[in-house]
Order: C-alpha cells, then structure tokens, then sequence
C-alpha cells in the first residue's frame, strides 16, 4: 500500500465503495487472521469477519496514515481475541460426541494450504511456552509487521516493556529450538523443508 | 567457548574458591546467552524482519529462519469462500452506515450502550437512579429551606398519612393568629369561622373565670411557650388537659424555666388563650407567634380543649 494513495482509499471506504472495502480487506485480512490464528483463537476466520465489520463500523472515528490504520486493525483484532478468551471462560463450550463430516471442498493451492498448516502448527508449538505477551509482541512484530511503538500501542504497553517482552519471547523460543536440536527425532532442518518433504 | 572459559579458574566455572557456596560470577553459559541477548537486542529489527544480521553467528540465523517461515505460514489469506463471505457482509455493513449516516448519529447513544458490557450497564443505571433520588432530595430540600408550601391538595395528603408541614411563616403581632395560620395552611374560610364559632363557644361555657380559680401552673398558657420556643409539647397545655381528665396531679409550671416571654402574662390567663391540646395540637400551630400578643391569639385547636373544659364544668 502506498502512502499517499491511503488517504483517498478511506474517503472511498468511507463513502462504502466496494473496491475499497476489498482492497483494505486484501490487504490486512492475512495479518489479522494469521495473528488470531497463531493466538490459538478457536474460531480465527469467523472473528476476523467480525474485526473488519468492527472497523466498518468505527472507521469514521480513525484519523491517520496507512501504518497507523495498520496498527489500529490489529488492535481491534487484539481486544477482540480478549473478549473471545473471556466469554469462553465465563461460557465453556462442551465438546460434542460426533460431528457430521464436512462435505469435500474442491481442492486448490493444496500444497500451499499443507504447508502453511505444518508451518503454523509449529509455530504454534514453539510459542506455546511463551507468556501470552510475549506471545502477542511476537506474532505482532513478525507477523502483523508492526514496529516496537505500534505494537506498544496496540497493547497498551510502554515501549520498554515491549521490546523487553520482544528480547525474552526470542531467547525462548531461541532454547526451544536447541532443545528440538538435541532430541534426534527432530531431525529436520526447518519449516520450509518438512513441507517440501510433505509434498 | 575461550581457554580462559575451559580452562579458568575455579571462579569462572562458577565455584567460589573459598569454598562458601556458588559463585555470583557468571558461568561460561550464561555470558554466552547474556551476550546472545545483547546481539538480539542489536539485531532483533532484523530478526523479526527474517533477515540473518551478517556477522551474526548460527544461532540468530536460526531465529530469523523461524521468523521467515513463522510469518509465511501465518499471513496467508482467508479461503475464497471465506473471504467472499466477509466482503460481502463489509460492503452491507458499509453501504448501510454510509446511507443512513444521519440515522447512525441518532442511534450512536443506543450503540454505545450496546456496546457498554453488562456490568457498566446496570452501574449506570444505579448511578442514574442515585442521581434522581439525589436531586429529588435537594429540591424538597432547598422548597423546605425556602418555605414553600405545598398545595393545598397534597398537604392533605400528607396530614392524612401522618406528616404535618412545619409553619415557617410568622403572624403578624396580635391578634388574628389562627386565621392567618388557617390561611398559611390553605384552609377554606368556612373552617376557619367553624372554629372560631366553637372557640367563642367555649368561652361562654366555661364563663368569666377568675385566674384565681384556676391551679397555679396554669396560669402561663402553651401559647406563651409557643411564643418563644415553638415548643411542641405544651405544659401548660398537658395540665389543663390533665384537669379535664380529673387528674389530681399538679403539672409543673413553666416558669420553673424562667423562658417567660416578655408581654405575655397577663392576658395568657384568659380562657381563649388556655390552650391548646398541648402535644395533639396540630404541627400548624406550633413554634408560632409573636412575643407580644400570643394570650389574645385564638389559636383553631383551642376549641377541642375547651369544649373538654367546658364539659367539666366552670364551677369546678
């Protein structure tokens, strides 16, 4: 997205143009839905239908740049996923016995879809012994592409206390990946390479 | 790892030497990760970027490797059929803010309640509550200072529940006390002369009584007290009720008290200013009066208390 072409893209957002609806959707939907996704949030794809209808609705209240529009989505992602955490504890959801299978869906980007699942699962692994801050600095920084003020902002944080929650969730998950190493199972290099092999 | 780390001294290795304990000093693993945290810090924008700082060693490498894959595997878009469902809902959502954008201001208050969670609600509405009852209060509070008085219509109600007005307003001096407190009270002019009437009958039944006749405390009248200290219970009043009960006790006077009012005594001795029903006179009547002319003053509950005297007979 360029810079200067964000402040006409909102005007037409604002006014509901379509094609200005899909291309902030395009745009920001693969962030807010992999955040919410690596969050471990048990519904992602339906929350972030909810995230962008949210911005719908609060859009005449943004004021400012392309970045800021950035950061200003994942944290209407970010207190969103912490409503859904709440309401899930106050409201636990019983498993059912046996769910009807879904009907086959037509196969595309497989290989793509394979290895994304393989990626995320884990990651989700490698996060899971992060604090659920270091968690969100993380998954903000790399994967919604935020700077250290952004998601400062985003969470309601000093910029000192992200970038220290930044250095620990790294060195975390930096002893995770030499405990992997150790263990001869584990004998595949990285994430990009189980995949291939996958396929 | 240095020869100095392998091969250093015992302190080094992180054994004290005097043999008292551990070492604070840092071991060999934990000056490599203190300065592993260092170079994270210095090279950690380049990292979550996914990019290997250039002289960084295998292991920040490794960290950007797994930031590269971590972003490739979690920022893919939505499925097809998911993302047309949410454009669509967006471009409803949209066009519906956008045409009735006048509409959406009138219902921005009703939103931003839904929006309130539950608990905020129903604090609001207690704080809401609170608020009414509170100004309530102050503007009974402030028509009470003021000296108001309600209508007409809704003293009597409360008269008939049990709450009695204070009189606030203050007679002129002489006589003609009990028809501007029947006018302060909104009575109708035919109650007032009714009363007047049973007043003047009393008189002609109890007669030309001479004080002397009459107990030695009740020669001050409650309206003597009530003159000056806007007392509610009337000595003298409870004695001259007490006489007509035939009671033989002999009340105390008020002027053990020594609160006689100025201008008062000597006509309080008349039969029209023997009374009231001391404690049962109605809160209209009390606390009021002029020092100088309460015993000419005739009061509209006298008449009760005199008809009762006049029952027990002049002669007595």
């Amino acid at each position: 997205m360029e810079e200067n072409r964000f402040p006409d893209l909102l005007e037409a957002a604002r006014n509901g143009e379509e094609a200005a609806w899909l291309e902030i959707y395009e745009e920001l939907a693969p962030a807010v839905l992999g955040y919410l996704r690596a969050r471990g949030c048990a519904e992602p794809e339906d929350l972030t239908g909810e995230v962008f209808l949210q911005v719908v609705r609060d859009l005449g209240r943004f004021d400012g740049d392309w970045r800021g529009f950035r950061a200003w989505v994942l944290a209407i992602a970010h207190h969103r996923l912490l409503d859904e955490g709440r309401r899930r504890s106050r409201r636990p959801v019983d498993p059912v016995g046996e769910l009807p299978e879904p009907p086959p869906q037509p196969a595309h980007d497989v290989p793509v879809e394979a290895a994304a699942r393989l990626g995320l699962d884990r990651a989700t692994e490698l996060l899971a012994g992060l604090s659920a801050d270091q968690r969100s600095v993380l998954l903000l920084r790399i994967v919604a592409d935020l700077s250290l003020d952004e998601v400062a902002r985003v969470l309601g944080k000093r910029r000192g206390a992200v970038k220290q929650l930044q250095r620990r969730g790294l060195l975390a998950v930096r002893k995770r990946l030499e405990g992997e190493r150790e263990v001869p199972s584990s004998t595949s290099s990285g994430l990009v390479g189980r995949a291939e092999g996958q396929q | 790892m240095s020869a100095s780390d392998r091969h250093g001294s015992p302190a080094r290795n992180g054994h004290n030497p005097n043999g008292n304990g551990p070492n604070p000093r840092p071991t060999g693993a934990s000056r490599r990760a203190m300065r592993l945290a260092s170079t994270i810090d210095a090279d950690a924008e380049m990292i979550v970027r996914g990019e290997a700082p250039p002289d960084a060693g295998p292991e920040l490498a490794e960290l950007a490797d797994l930031a590269r894959e971590l972003r490739s595997a979690c920022a893919t878009p939505p499925p097809r059929e998911v993302a047309g469902r949410h454009i669509a809902a967006i471009v409803a959502e949209a066009a519906s803010l956008s045409k009735g954008s006048a509409v959406a201001v009138g219902r921005g208050r009703r939103r931003l309640a839904m929006r309130l969670p539950l608990a905020n609600r129903s604090r609001a509405r207690a704080f809401r509550l609170a608020a009414a009852g509170l100004a309530t209060l102050l503007a009974v509070t402030g028509l009470a200072v003021a000296g108001v008085k309600p209508p007409a219509t809704l003293d009597g109600v409360l008269e008939r529940i049990g709450i009695g007005a204070t009189e606030e307003t203050t007679p002129p001096a002489g006589g003609g006390r009990g028809a501007a407190d029947a006018s302060a009270r909104g009575e109708v002019p035919d109650r007032v002369a009714q009363r007047a009437e049973r007043s003047r009958v009393g008189e002609r039944t109890r007669g030309d009584r001479p004080a002397a006749q009459r107990e030695p405390g009740a020669t001050t009248s409650g309206d003597e007290r009530r003159s000056t200290t806007g007392n509610t219970e009337s000595k003298p009043g409870r004695a001259i009720a007490s006489q007509a009960r035939g009671d033989s006790r002999t009340p105390k006077s008020p002027d053990r008290n020594g609160d006689h009012p100025p201008g008062g005594t000597g006509q309080s001795a008349t039969p029209g200013s023997l009374g009231g029903k001391g404690g049962t006179r109605p809160e209209a009547d009390r606390g009021s009066g002029g020092p100088g002319g309460a015993g000419q003053q005739r009061g509209p509950g006298r008449g009760v208390v005199e008809e009762m005297l006049g029952n027990v007979g002049p002669g007595r």
